[in-house]
């Protein structure tokens, strides 16, 4: 199978770093991509569930812009709306628009528990604003949090350690382990009347990790604890919201927190982010300042009203759901034909994918990098994201795609070696051998196209 | 724990160790060594213990108090006589504490209960100043290590070299200071002349100039001494350093290898729950690589002139494996030249 190059991508890289610091920052670095040199850096184009980078290269995205792509890159529906409102109307004006208000009841009509709710631009904006709502209204200065729980970049979420935080910055918050309900018992032991909020993604997905599901009855045993002792219970929704229920992911689990934070999947690219809250809550919400310069944006207001109406209409998280579980069921078939091991974990519609022949991850990251630079966009330190616009076509190449990258793992050597064994002179082998049991590789297309049925 | 506290261990643990490496790759520090049996032991009030033999013409240095040498462990509080090589009075300062045994692996520096750190004798241990009188304030206590029992030559000459705290022994390793001879003042000779030298030769190596790194074989020693003591930092400053002490969760299981392509020199970083040790060369089925592509670009990523992500996206440093750990581990990295710029 041909597999990509990158000639372009490196060289606007090497431009870039003369004045961008890291060249590109953030979680669109390549840097944690194994290698990246398999990947593509810049993209020159998309639409429906692919993009297409600077070098010509079109890939599969499974990572669908880190999660905001939900319906389809360029989706006509969405874009046409945010185009009728610019050209009609304008953006940016002197005051909200009316598009605020229909979507804030939109909003209040879909989630369940939200009594109201508040726009702005980043999850990170919300989630911070929340601790802020729950410290207000309670008076107390804790904020309780999960290890390794991505909530963005303030230095409070960021931890200990990194660069730029300071002891002052972390020390009202408070980290403990992920379905440990007897851990947040003794914080509320120790800390009496000082725990304002408890703060936690719907399940635990992190990065390099497998994602963890709540244990049963978790969720309710937290509600219970944050309603007995008055803390503010808030789910940083951002990451998972409305792939996996349209109500919240909280309705998924079955529990009821105070505020919900929206981001990714709400405007389907565009930048808005929302958080919601209960009746209680909205008093002090309205006492904490909070704004930002480009906030009220209406064209963003625009596309988020579109995109929940086309993720209500045609049940979205389903749709996420079902393809996702073809997929990983394929891939696993797949992998195991090859005699490897593939474990999910977290929802199909955003599944966290990792090899355990190699609890190091090098294998999995030489199996992400072998299927990006066959056209499949795979990471492999992140979760991956479904959309409604993955089609039958795709989840068909992409098991073709997986099929052949397996078949060449299994054939290659050192974690760091490369096809053309360019890279890593001296990294050591470590790749495991295929279990005795693997089926022949000539199985293997087989078993692919067997899963490519299925879906069709 | 304070700076000065931190830095005297980083100075003992992670650059102290580097003089194995420049009497093993420098003739002129070879040359140096030859012949010579002996071993010096350093020893800070309220701050870290280490000791470095030179005997066959090789140089080992390890935390802890030197085999044979009696188990000598300072404390703050009300003295007790000891006969030690000062003999006075020191009235509420320091003293010896009774029974403490912490010989080192060598060339290995960790956390934990079995590194040298663990002889402490003040929480911070930064005091008492550089500028108290070392008689007046410290009690070393030293015994001849060469006659306690179970010594481990008795042709080899034992030095003790005292420092006042922890300032005290930073001090001298910047040059602006000198240790204060407990035991083995017959070797005194040998301390202002052979293992001077053999200290400046390694400051020599570990003070690059743009000119020094044009030559290769500088170069090469360099990087190998700067790699060092990043890996042997690491456990140390997970330990001491406050900003550090928040990424130990994350550092708990695994080991990661560095290494300088093709052909090294490489280190070893093992995590685990209850400490984190380095050690020289490569480790046996790493979970994490960090693959520096030759030696000029390991020296400019060792020496903070190199943008990592950048670095990590066009190749120039490959990461592989528990990429998480290997982030920690950059983050501890970073704080080194904090104490060690």
């Amino acid at each position: 199978m041909k597999t990509n190059s990158y000639d372009r991508s490196q060289a606007l890289f090497e431009r870039a770093t003369k004045v961008i610091p890291c060249g590109i920052y953030g979680h669109f670095s390549p840097a944690p991509l194994a290698s990246p040199m398999s990947y593509p850096f810049y993209a020159q184009s998309a639409q429906g569930a692919h993009f297409t980078d600077i070098d010509g290269n079109d890939f599969i995205d499974y990572m669908c812009a880190y999660g905001p792509m939900v319906l389809g890159y360029r989706n006509k529906l969405i874009d046409d709306a945010v185009r009728k409102q610019i050209q009609k109307s304008g953006d940016l004006l002197g005051a909200p628009t009316p598009l605020m208000v229909d979507l804030a009841e939109m909003l209040v009509d879909m989630v369940p528990v939200a009594e109201w709710a508040l726009f702005a631009k980043n999850g990170g904006d919300m989630t911070n604003y929340a601790t802020m709502v729950a410290r207000s209204a309670t008076g107390r200065p804790k904020i309780v949090a999960i290890q390794g729980g991505y909530h963005g970049i303030a230095p409070w979420m960021q931890g200990g350690g990194h660069h730029g935080v300071i002891e002052a910055d972390i020390a009202d918050f408070i980290r403990i382990p992920w379905n440990d309900v007897a851990a947040f018992e003794r914080v509320l032991a120790e800390n009496p009347g000082r725990i304002a909020g408890f703060i936690a993604t719907p399940y635990h997905h992190p990065t390099f990790e497998d994602s963890v599901l709540p244990a049963a009855g978790y969720w309710q045993r937290i509600e219970s604890l944050c309603h007995r002792h008055g803390v503010v219970l808030i789910v940083d929704d951002v990451r998972c919201g409305f792939r996996h229920h349209l109500g919240g992911t909280n309705e998924y689990f079955g529990f009821k927190p105070d505020l919900i934070c929206f981001c990714k999947a709400i405007g389907n690219g565009y930048p808005i982010s929302a958080m919601v809250g209960t009746e209680a809550l909205k008093a002090e919400a309205a006492k904490v300042f909070f704004t930002g310069s480009y906030w009220y944006q209406a064209a963003p207001m625009a596309a988020a009203l579109a995109c929940l109406t086309e993720l209500r209409r045609i049940d979205a998280p389903k749709l996420m759901h079902e393809y996702g579980k073809k997929m990983t069921d394929g891939m696993v078939q797949i992998a195991k034909s090859y005699g490897y091991h593939l474990k999910v974990s977290g929802l199909p519609s955003m599944p966290y994918m990792r090899l355990t022949d190699d609890p190091s991850l090098m294998l999995h990251q030489r199996f992400c990098a072998a299927c990006t630079e066959r056209g499949a966009y795979f990471t492999s330190h992140h979760n991956w994201f479904m959309s409604v616009a993955h089609t039958d076509e795709d989840l068909a190449r992409t098991l073709e795609i997986v099929d052949d990258a397996f078949a060449t793992l299994a054939r290659t050597q050192a974690p760091g070696e490369r096809d053309d064994g360019a890279l890593a002179s001296g990294a050591p082998d470590a790749v495991p051998a295929p279990a005795a049991d693997a089926a022949p590789a000539s199985d293997a297309a087989s078993t692919a196209a067997e899963a490519t049925e299925e879906v069709r | 724990m304070g700076y000065e506290a931190v830095r005297a261990r980083l100075n003992l643990l992670a650059v102290l160790p580097n003089l194995e490496d420049v009497v093993r790759y420098d003739p002129e520090a070879a040359d140096l060594v030859k012949g010579a049996r002996i071993t010096i032991q350093f020893v800070v009030a309220g701050g870290p213990r280490a000791y470095v033999r030179i005997a066959d013409g090789d140089c080992t240095v390890s935390a802890g108090m030197a085999p044979g040498a009696r188990p000598m462990r300072l404390v703050r509080g009300a003295r007790r006589s000891t006969g030690g090589a000062w003999g006075a009075d020191a009235g509420d300062g320091w003293r010896e504490a009774d029974g403490l045994s912490e010989a080192g692996a060598s060339a290995s520096a960790g956390t934990g209960s079995g590194a040298s750190a663990g002889a402490e004798a003040s929480a911070t241990g930064d005091a008492p100043g550089a500028g108290a009188s070392p008689v007046a304030s410290a009690d070393w206590g030293a015994s001849d290590a060469a006659t306690s029992a179970g010594a481990v030559d008795t042709k080899e000459a034992t030095v003790v070299l005292g420092f006042a705290s922890c300032a005290h022994l930073n001090k001298m390793f910047d040059g602006k200071g000198n240790p204060i001879p407990l035991w083995g003042f017959t070797k005194i000779g040998f301390l202002a002349g052979t293992f001077t030298k053999l200290t400046e030769r390694m400051a020599y190596f570990l003070k690059p100039t743009d000119e020094l790194l044009a030559d290769p074989d500088y170069l090469a020693l360099n990087t190998r001494l700067t790699l060092n003591t990043a890996a042997f930092a690491v456990p140390v400053l997970l330990e001491n350093d406050p900003d550090c002490m928040h990424l130990r969760h994350a550092l708990s299981d695994g080991t990661i290898g560095i290494k300088v392509l093709p052909d090294g020199p490489s280190v070893g970083l093992h995590l685990g729950l209850s400490d984190v040790w380095a050690e020289k060369g490569e480790p046996a089925d790493p979970s994490g690589l960090i693959l520096m592509r030759d030696l000029p670009t390991a020296s400019a990523y060792l020496n903070g002139k190199l943008d990592t992500f950048s670095a990590a996206t066009k190749g120039e440093v490959q990461i592989w494996g528990q990429i998480g750990k290997i982030e920690a581990v950059g983050l501890v990295l970073d704080r080194v030249p904090k104490y060690l710029a």
